[in-house]
């Protein structure tokens, strides 16, 4: 990260202008053009078209112009004035004296003098011209590239570290950090560029709380020597006895992104001597900005998830009472309507009658107890209350425990392999008994009564898998995924009817989860469906 | 027989007073726990069916004071999904346990399984016991299926003979262990699984659908003999 800051310093002294460092080495700049001005007389001393002065005053023109552009103003003037001298002296008659016979020559002398200067003038400013140009042009690009990095970066963090990389980038700053105020008005340090999260936690939330909170409070940036802000605040007039705030090894700037309310505050410690000039302050205003859309954006999305969340567990509950009503009036229905019907005709019926019509109520409360278990599942499902009892059980036990809870005629349907028969498995036996009982009930009842269901162990070093296939149907294609979800019908109209059937998965798929394994559903090659459930063991 | 039902609901008194008495049963009521002991006390019943889930003095209370004077077997009534309730009425000193809604078969198919097993303990010397294919000498530690002689370890033979002196009866895992093992091992519980899981496998004809060893799910096993059909 450190040599990342590096790096962006070391680029950005490369745009320093050579002018710039020439400057620095003056006394180069005049030996250079004096030996310019030297070599062009010399080359025009040879070339006989030099007898034309024009040519002469063009060509002299060039090395001022060279001079401009590589050494600036003051150097272009030098060379203007050691052009004409050269001139004069060289090509102007009478030749090798500095005086001048003609008094259109010296015209002619002082015109030339007056279009060096200007051009040298004309020439330095244009460099300036291109070089801010080109500044801005690097600022606009860090700018739409931050932009568009904090649109299209859905991590925050991702985004935050890039625009802090990129301020860095910009005003030569050894380290930067966001503080944020927390939902409980606690202080977080929320990212670090340049500096550690431990550091930058102790430094701000420990040492210096009370400058953030300053910041935080007024909304005005406190700034250090090096980095000085407009509308900075001096400790003298915020604080009255705030000495403490005086020489502030950093600087604070607040970002305001909640209406006008500063929740956090972006930390700057710049390198010594360093100057950020009007321009690099409204860029970091800029990007402080973005800091501030980012944190906002962040918020967004946590609020969302939890209303989110919230309307699902209402979209739960009102699906539920949806169902409790309407599963259970028919089964109630019935019964009420064979109770009266005995209590009514009882007497007259054949005895046997009455006990098929008792038989009839009879079924129907175990399929009103059998509801009322799935509801119990689905709702303890939902609160989370599902935690395994973990016991080391053979799968074999498992195997005869959910093959109990069928009765002979389902029974003689199923088709068992047992590949793990030596083995026991850590896991909650009443719970994967449950997941199977439930997979198994649907492979039996969604497939041809003369077709068979099979139940398969694997055990590989790391996984316990069950394998329930049927002949049934099979799935829609496209939503092998879905069944697992609560109050799922399945598109067949058939299937809608059959209560329980929205909850049956569901219940597998959590109970499943619960353990920590997976359960997955495909087509079968040949007709039917594929249930997968895969534990750790 | 005479019969203590102590439960809170009418409707089940009712019910189980009418079915009862039609099978030939003596019947008493209680509707809570304290006018259960006064019965119990009074009447010297044959077995209890007691509920749980009562108001008042619990059910568990009413089993813990029956068994500081009373022998006779209590069959509780409890609730789906309440494993831990059950259990801890069986190490009380009930017997066995019918999970609501129950089935009237059932119910009865449990009193015979307890109310033999009281029986039974007076006269201790049971030299054999069939049951379909499988019959074992006691006398000669021998087991058989269709008469072929089926080799156990002496843990399996002792698990199988204690579940046979309690057919139809629910054996918790703590009283399986207790009782071949020693009391230091009532927590084993694997070792118990894997015990069964092996027995399985060499008295039933098909060890992954066991006709006999029964698992009770987290409460322990039961040996059956006998299917309880509906009424």
């Amino acid at each position: 990260m450190f040599s990342k800051l590096q790096a962006n310093i070391a680029l950005k002294n490369r745009f320093i202008d050579r002018g710039d460092q020439a400057r620095r080495f003056a006394p180069l700049a005049y030996i250079l053009s004096f030996a310019g001005v030297g070599a062009m007389t010399m080359l025009l001393k040879s070339w006989k078209a030099s007898a034309s002065l024009s040519n002469v005053d063009m060509l002299y023109l060039l090395v001022v112009i060279i001079a401009a552009t590589q050494f600036g103003r003051a150097v272009a003037i030098f060379t203007s004035l050691l052009c004409v001298l050269f001139a004069n002296y060289f090509f102007v008659p009478p030749l090798y004296t500095l005086t001048v016979a003609d008094v259109s020559e010296w015209v002619a002398l002082c015109v030339f003098l007056f279009v060096a200067i200007v051009t040298g003038q004309l020439t330095e400013r244009l460099r300036v011209q291109a070089q801010a140009a080109s500044q801005h042009d690097r600022e606009m690009t860090t700018l739409a590239e931050t932009s568009w990095e904090v649109a299209s970066e859905l991590d925050s963090k991702r985004a935050m570290s890039y625009i802090l990389r990129r301020i860095s980038a910009l005003v030569n700053v050894t380290e930067i950090a966001v503080v944020v105020v927390d939902g409980d008005n606690s202080l977080q340090i929320f990212a670090t560029e340049g500096l550690s999260l431990e550091d930058a936690q102790s430094l701000l939330i420990e040492k210096w709380r009370d400058a953030v909170g300053f910041v935080l409070s007024k909304a005005l940036p406190l700034g250090s020597k090096p980095l000085q802000f407009p509308n900075a605040v001096s400790a003298h007039e915020a604080y009255k006895d705030a000495s403490s705030y005086e020489n502030l090894p950093f600087s604070l700037v607040p970002i305001v992104y909640t209406e006008g309310n500063v929740s956090a505050v972006l930390y700057l410690k710049t390198a010594e001597s360093t100057v950020v000039n009007r321009r690099e302050q409204q860029i970091l205003t800029a990007l402080a900005n973005h800091v501030g859309l980012l944190l906002q954006r962040e918020q967004s999305l946590r609020a969302e998830a939890k209303a989110q969340a919230v309307l699902e567990a209402d979209q739960m509950k009102t699906a539920l009472l949806a169902m409790v009503s309407h599963d259970f009036r028919s089964p109630l229905t019935s019964i009420k309507a064979t109770i009266q019907t005995l209590k009514s005709t009882g007497e007259a019926l054949a005895l046997e009658e009455q006990k098929s019509l008792l038989d009839d109520v009879d079924l129907e409360v175990d399929r009103i107890n059998r509801m009322v278990t799935n509801i119990l599942d689905l709702s303890r499902l939902e609160a989370g209350a599902w935690r395994p009892k973990l016991e080391s059980v053979p799968i074999s036990e498992i195997i005869g425990m959910t093959l109990a809870g069928f009765d002979a005629r389902a029974n003689a349907r199923i088709i068992v392999q047992n590949d793990a028969r030596q083995d026991s498995a850590l896991l909650d036996s009443v719970q994967i008994v449950q997941v199977l009982h439930n997979l198994i009930e649907n492979a039996l009842k969604y497939s041809p009564a003369d077709s068979d269901v099979n139940l398969r162990a694997i055990e590989t070093d790391s996984h316990l898998e069950f394998v329930i296939e049927d002949r049934g149907k099979g799935l829609v294609t496209g939503e092998e995924l879905q069944i697992f979800k609560p109050f799922y019908r399945g598109r067949s109209l058939s299937e809608s009817n059959v209560p329980g059937v929205g909850i049956g998965l569901a219940i597998c798929s959590g109970l499943v989860a619960a353990h920590r394994g997976k359960i997955e559903a495909e087509n079968r090659d040949g007709g039917g469906a594929i249930f997968r459930v895969t534990l750790p063991v | 027989m005479k019969v203590l039902v102590i439960d809170d609901e009418p409707q089940i008194r009712r019910a189980l007073r009418v079915f009862l008495e039609h099978n030939e049963h003596q019947v008493f009521l209680a509707s809570s726990g304290e006018e259960g002991l006064d019965l119990a006390a009074l009447n010297s019943p044959d077995l209890v069916i007691l509920d749980l889930a009562m108001p008042g003095i619990d059910g568990y209370e009413v089993c813990k004071q029956l068994r500081t004077w009373m022998k006779a077997p209590i069959i509780v009534l409890s609730v789906r999904d309440r494993e831990e309730d059950k259990i801890k009425a069986l190490d009380l000193g009930a017997d066995d346990y019918l999970t609501k809604p129950f089935g009237m078969g059932e119910l009865l198919a449990r009193m015979r399984a307890v109310h033999r097993r009281s029986a039974a303990e007076d006269e201790q010397d049971q030299s054999d016991f069939t049951c379909d294919e499988l019959h074992i000498d006691f006398a000669h530690r021998l087991v058989s299926l269709d008469g072929k002689e089926v080799h156990l370890t002496p843990k399996e033979y002792d698990l199988l003979r204690y579940m046979s002196m309690n057919v139809n009866r629910v054996l918790t895992h703590r009283q399986l262990l207790s009782k071949v093992w020693g009391p230091e091992y009532a927590d084993d519980t694997h070792t118990l699984r894997v015990h069964i899981a092996n027995l399985r496998n060499k008295i039933e004809i098909n060890p992954e659908r066991p006709k006999f060893v029964q698992t009770e799910p987290r409460i322990g096993y039961r040996f059956k003999t006998e299917s309880w059909a509906s009424v």
